[in-house]
């Protein structure tokens, strides 16, 4: 393997001569879509893992979970992208959200998590939608509670299938199987600078992305 | 450069018109009669029909003496306009130069046409004209000849497709019937026993005129196989409807899916001989009773695949309910030119148009065509005052990327649709010595009409008894008011979403609007932050207090 050592020892040599230039940058995985909070995407090693389900877990009232959701949205609009909001409480703030951001987002405003989850179930068969987000936390619990754990199978599936980001806002752990959970928790100004992310491991984790995780 | 034609011909195309989008038919016995006649003839049969005799001329009971299974369909002109139609855009992705020559019968120009003027090439290209045109549902027949006359002989007598070498030896074969002389000039012929062209042309021209007259002329004008006359060329309309009567009345989808599908292959077929694309589809269904459903539909991207044309058909049918059932379907398509874009490297497009289309469809019919879109702001300053339009993310204006701005942004609140009724006492408050908050005056209550709303049992969950205390005095609307009304503010909140006293809060944010309009609105809104730490967004309107957002 002469070419190969030959490459080698040429590495070796460019990183005694030019060290900082020649180290390898940390970039981000492809495998991961940055959330816009460093943070977060420091936790996540990216950002939210690409092609799978994760959950965004915001106990009680002033957690910082809308402000997670807007800075996701922000970060899509800064990169071209779009997003598709799940909404099961009708809940969005419009006026928080610029006009040139809320361009970049379909929103489907539903009365129920039911409906929340047939619409994203039909979302999630099309393959045109690259994230989306599915806001349960204006669920009652009893609503939460009659929630198959078969769907989240089935949305996991069609995410990995088709390589969408799924992101789902609980207020307690709801998304059985899902690729990574993190518990958000509002800081003492309830600043977005001061929010509190705790990773969740989940228990039922595969591929490239447990890789990822254990990493 | 020799010249050379073709003509389509469609035997029967009334008939086959009506049948067009049933071929099993044409294993039944079926006429076709005219309704607009006084009284209703048969004018064109299926074989099976005709083995039972029935035939032209026969009176609608006559026919059905002669066969009990016998169908009779009425003639729809609209039908054959329409398959006109249909095959003078199909002709011309195959010449540009065509002449409507009569119903069901089209001639061809094809000088100039170099993949056709190889002799070995003629009968691939025009078997080729006769499969698109079958495709449209048609039974047709292709002849190509030296002259305009030569090709419609070819077509009108051989079996599907003929292409005519040898033009005198074609014409010489052809039964004197061909050259379609008179009653009187046949049987004169019969009786000399002229039984084809070539019989009748061995007569001699002066010969024949000086014993059968101008229409011996004219007889030997139409065998001549180098008389070429100038086409008068039609360009295909830009025209694509398509119709079907049922009958009896349909209830189901089936029915209408399956003629759906028929309509849109037959416009993708055209649509690609002429080079256009479908840009919107215009759907009328009668219905037995009341008005018409019309619908149009406008596909994400101008298309001509017919898969794309259907599905934005179907998603819109099987959401449909109609009041009574539906006896015809019209389905129009509005042509474009076909959009050709170059994207750039990392923009964000929708990979496939038609199937976000007709998602966006299918959750329209889930939660509602008002609930699903792009929002917009209105241009109001009333809070949460938007609309939603579909979207359309490969126009969307850029944004730049500004994380650090992102995190000085306001702190966005979770909107309540419809917002919590909320009770709110408000007065002047001051800062004791241990930082702590105290109302000395309380001045305002909600009205009774609210209170009594919010003691109802949907709402009185959360609601607490507000007793009076050292530092939150009961109200005494009576008493002289001490504070003036710039120092006033929401002490206390109470609602289903939060309840407690206020510690912190921000505003008030007066707006108001329209009230020059006589339909005037006014809103004040306070930003208010309980003792237990919840953040909420109160606004008065007309004296009654809701909560409007909560910092979640």
């Amino acid at each position: 393997m002469p070419e190969a050592s030959n490459i080698v020892d040429l590495r070796k040599l460019l990183a005694e001569r030019f060290g900082q230039a020649v180290r390898p940058r940390k970039t981000i995985m492809p495998e991961a879509v940055p959330t816009g909070i460093p943070t977060l995407d420091s936790l996540l090693e990216g950002g939210w893992p690409k092609g799978g389900l994760s959950e965004l877990v915001g106990p009680g009232v002033g957690s910082g979970v809308v402000q997670v959701l807007h800075t996701w949205i922000r970060q899509t609009a800064s990169e071209g992208q779009f997003l598709v909001l799940v909404d099961a409480g009708d809940s969005l703030d419009v006026d928080a959200l610029e006009p040139r951001v809320l361009a970049r987002i379909l929103w489907v405003r539903g009365r129920s998590a039911d409906e929340a989850l047939r619409s994203a179930d039909l979302l999630l068969r099309d393959r045109n939608f690259p994230r989306v987000v599915i806001d349960l936390k204006p669920c009652s619990t009893q609503a939460l509670g009659r929630i198959s754990s078969s769907i989240w199978h089935r949305f996991r599936r069609l995410t990995e299938q088709h390589g969408t980001t799924v992101v789902v806002l609980t207020p307690q752990p709801l998304v059985s199987g899902a690729s990574c959970r993190v518990q958000v928790s509002a800081g003492p100004d309830a600043a977005l600078e001061t929010l509190r992310f705790e990773l969740v491991r989940s228990g039922i984790l595969q591929g490239t992305q447990a890789r990822q995780m254990a990493g | 450069m020799s010249p050379l034609f073709a003509v389509l011909y469609i035997p029967e195309f009334s008939l086959q018109s009506a049948l067009r989008h049933q071929p099993e038919l044409w294993d039944r016995p079926v006429a076709l009669v005219d309704p607009a006649q006084r009284v209703a003839r048969v004018i064109g049969a299926t074989p099976a029909a005709r083995a039972v005799e029935v035939v032209e001329g026969l009176a609608t009971p006559q026919a059905l003496a002669r066969c009990g299974d016998l169908l009779v369909r009425p003639r729809s002109p609209g039908g054959e306009s329409s398959t006109m139609d249909a095959l003078l855009q199909v002709a011309f992705g195959f010449s540009p130069a065509i002449e409507d020559t009569a119903p069901g019968l089209l001639t061809l120009d094809l000088r100039g046409l170099t993949g056709v003027l190889e002799s070995s090439q003629r009968l691939a290209w025009a078997r080729r004209l006769k499969t698109a045109t079958d495709a449209l549902g048609l039974r047709s027949r292709v002849g190509v000849g030296p002259t305009p006359n030569m090709a419609r002989l070819a077509a009108l007598w051989s079996e599907e497709v003929f292409v005519v070498g040898d033009a005198t030896g074609f014409i010489s074969a052809l039964p004197i019937a061909a050259l379609e002389p008179t009653a009187h000039v046949a049987g004169i012929l019969a009786q000399w026993g002229v039984r084809t062209v070539g019989e009748f042309l061995a007569l001699g021209r002066a010969d024949l005129a000086d014993r059968l007259g101008l229409e011996a002329l004219a007889l030997f004008a139409s065998a001549s196989t180098t008389s070429v006359r100038p086409l008068r060329q039609v360009r295909p309309p830009e025209r694509f409807e398509e119709s079907w009567e049922f009958d009896p009345a349909v209830e189901t989808l089936e029915p209408l899916l399956f003629l759906c599908r028929r309509f849109t292959d037959s416009f993708a077929q055209r649509l690609e001989a002429l080079g256009m694309a479908g840009e919107e589809l215009i759907l009328r269904l009668r219905l037995e009773s009341g008005p018409d459903h019309r619908k149009r539909l406008r596909l994400p991207e101008p298309a001509r695949q017919s898969e794309a044309l259907f599905r934005c058909l179907q998603t819109h049918l099987e959401t449909l309910r109609t009041e009574a059932s539906v006896v015809g379907l019209s389905l129009c398509l509005e042509p474009t030119r076909p959009r050709q874009r170059q994207f750039s490297l990392f923009e964000a497009v929708i990979r496939d148009p038609h199937q976000f289309q007709e998602t966006l469809g299918r959750l329209s019919a889930l939660v509602g065509a008002d609930r699903v879109g792009s929002p917009v702001r209105e241009d109001s300053h009333r809070s949460d005052a938007f609309r939603l339009v579909a979207p359309d993310f490969e126009n969307a204006p850029t944004m730049e990327s500004r994380p650090g701005r992102w995190l000085q942004a306001p702190t966005p609140m979770r909107r309540l649709r419809p917002p919590a009724p909320a009770r709110v006492e408000i007065g002047v408050r001051r800062v004791s010595s241990q930082n702590t908050l105290t109302a000395t005056e309380v001045v305002s209550f909600l009205s009774p009409d609210n209170v009594a709303t919010l003691l109802s049992p949907h709402f009185g969950q959360g609601l607490q008894e507000l007793a009076p205390t050292a530092e939150r005095p009961a109200t005494k609307a009576s008493e002289p008011r001490a504070a003036s009304e710039s120092q006033r503010q929401p002490l206390f909140v109470s609602s289903a979403v939060a309840s407690g006293r206020i510690r912190r809060l921000e505003g008030p944010v007066r707006r108001s609007g329209h009230w020059w309009e006589g339909v005037g609105w006014a809103e004040e809104e306070w930003q208010v932050e309980t003792e237990r730490g919840e953040v909420l967004k109160l606004v008065c309107r007309d004296g009654h207090w809701t909560v409007d957002a909560v910092a979640d």
